[in-house]
């Protein structure tokens, strides 16, 4: 039972990282770039979601609210600062990213302060119940079930709408979609609208999840991100998301078991660098 | 009809085709034959909007092209079947065609679709496969198909035997001549020079940028060998 307890709590987790490794892995598979201020848009979600909530909004519409934010900032900062660097070399715009959330950490202490900030009313924190012998509350709930929601709808954005299939056809071969009338920046603005979206509710559950929001509580995230991907095979999204689940599960157990050892955090680098020593090209990439 | 008029093109600074002039008239297949970086499939890029035009000009239908993107000249009616086929691996025949289609609406789309799974039926049962994975002579059919359903006037086949078995490389060609009888043009690249000569009306020739001969297939058909001849004489020209 403890166990079953272990890999929930870690499937939970993990349900979380997917969200946000699915955006990274999205625009690394257009642009070829390590968006490493996605987890800025984390943040911002996560602030846009408790001050909407403080000033009165309930969860759900704040997390619209936050959700909304993130759609149109992501979109920005493609705008902003990846097109003009789109024929520089990859580490130009890896360079910019990293500034970025640099930033933008320090922009959010600026303005809401260093300390963080908690929501004055979060009924889903102290909700749960007893499934199965497992207790969970309503926001692990919540992030399971969003997570596999907005996973299910990204899947049938990417596999049923005219525009998904259109998405596709640009990451494999941008110049040929564009000849058959894809445009590429609208897709590219789509997608960092879509893993701009993701992060941001990420961000927000997280917030609740933690109950609290802090300008760098992104950090780690995003660093946890990029191995995710790299364990997933770079821009491959079925293998995004089981190195997502797998990452949060090691975690769980690794926590409990290798708790005088190292720290949740060294666990996740260790997962990282013991694969990428066994399979450089990640646990789903193809090899060569 | 396509007119190709004193067009040169190229990489940067590097000039890949110096000022070719040649037409491809309506319901017509014209052969542009030459050997390897003599600048032909440069020539159907630059027509497509790929490749950089330094000079002269493209048009199609009387339309000058130049200022127009390679979306554009879709829409407008070229219609592209790339080296390589570069047909979308990841994604099903189904969506393959999807794609092809995107710059017309969805009832065009599927009249397309339609004609074009007629002319190629081995795409039907291949519909909802994953592109890469079908032989060849599939991925060549469905490369063409791609470029049928946007509805072109005009077809640029770039290399549309390379590694392909004899019997496949005449099915598409019998698919180009059915076209030319519903009035599409085609401009084809070849290696293949037997082939070409067999179905085109026109034949261009292109060495070292430039263009060495134009004229009727009917000239030169039963004498594959004349590219060679006309290679050896333009070599003895630049010697001399």
């Amino acid at each position: 039972m403890f166990h079953l307890e272990l890999l929930t709590v870690g499937l939970i987790q993990g349900a979380m990282y997917a969200m946000m490794a699915l955006g990274l892995t999205l625009i690394y598979g257009l642009l070829r770039i390590l968006h490493i201020a996605h987890a800025a848009l984390f943040t911002l979600g996560a602030y846009a979601g408790v001050l909407a909530a403080n000033a009165g909004l309930g969860l759900l519409p704040a997390a619209i609210v936050a959700v909304a934010i993130g759609g149109i900032a992501g979109p920005l900062v493609y705008v902003a600062i990846y097109r003009p660097l789109l024929d520089k070399p990859p580490y130009v715009a890896l360079i910019a990213s990293i500034g970025l959330l640099i930033a933008l950490e320090d922009g959010f202490r600026l303005v809401f302060g260093p300390y963080g900030l908690s929501f004055d009313n979060n009924p889903w924190f102290i909700t749960g119940w007893m499934i199965g012998g497992i207790y969970l509350n309503a926001v692990q709930a919540a992030i399971a079930v969003t997570a596999i929601l907005s996973i299910a709808a990204f899947t049938w954005f990417a596999r049923r709408t005219r525009a998904g299939v259109a998405w596709r056809a640009t990451v494999t071969d941008p110049a040929m979609a564009r000849t058959f009338g894809v445009e590429p920046d609208r897709v590219r603005i789509m997608s960092f609208a879509i893993a701009s979206m993701l992060a941001a509710v990420a961000g927000v559950l997280i917030g609740l999840l933690n109950n609290l929001v802090e300008p760098t509580m992104g950090s780690i995230i995003a660093y946890k991100g990029l191995a995710i991907i790299v364990l997933g095979g770079l821009g491959n999204v079925p293998g995004t998301l089981v190195a997502a689940l797998l990452l949060g599960v090691a975690e769980s157990f690794g926590q409990t078991y290798l708790d005088q050892v190292l720290d949740r955090d060294a666990i996740a680098f260790l997962v990282l660098i013991v694969v990428l020593m066994v399979r450089p090209q990640g646990l789903f990439g193809k090899a060569g | 009809m396509l007119d190709v008029t004193n067009m040169s093109c190229g990489y940067g600074a590097v000039l890949a085709v110096d000022d070719v002039t040649f037409q491809v008239p309506d319901g017509q297949m014209v052969a542009l034959l030459g050997p390897n970086g003599a600048g032909k499939t440069s020539t159907v890029m630059a027509i497509a909007g790929h490749v950089e035009m330094f000079s002269g000009s493209i048009a199609l239908g009387g339309r000058d092209l130049a200022g127009t993107g390679p979306a554009g000249r879709t829409r407008a009616g070229i219609g592209l079947v790339p080296e390589g086929r570069r047909i979308f691996g990841d994604l099903t025949v189904a969506e393959n065609l999807l794609v092809g289609s995107y710059t017309r609406s969805r009832a065009e789309a599927r009249d397309a679709e339609a004609d074009a799974l007629a002319l190629f039926p081995r795409l039907r049962e291949r519909y909802d496969q994953r592109a890469g994975s079908l032989s060849g002579g599939e991925q060549q059919m469905l490369a063409m198909a791609r470029a049928l359903v946007s509805r072109p006037s005009t077809l640029l086949v770039d290399e549309l035997s390379l590694g392909l078995m004899p019997a496949v490389v005449h099915q598409c060609f019998e698919a180009l001549a059915a076209l030319k009888e519903r009035g599409v043009s085609c401009l084809v690249v070849e290696q293949n020079t037997e082939v070409a000569l067999r179905y085109a009306d026109w034949v261009c020739v292109l060495a070292a940028s430039k263009l060495i001969h134009s004229g009727p297939a009917a000239e030169v058909r039963g004498n594959p060998g004349f590219v060679e001849t006309l290679l050896g004489l333009s070599v003895d020209r630049a010697g001399a």
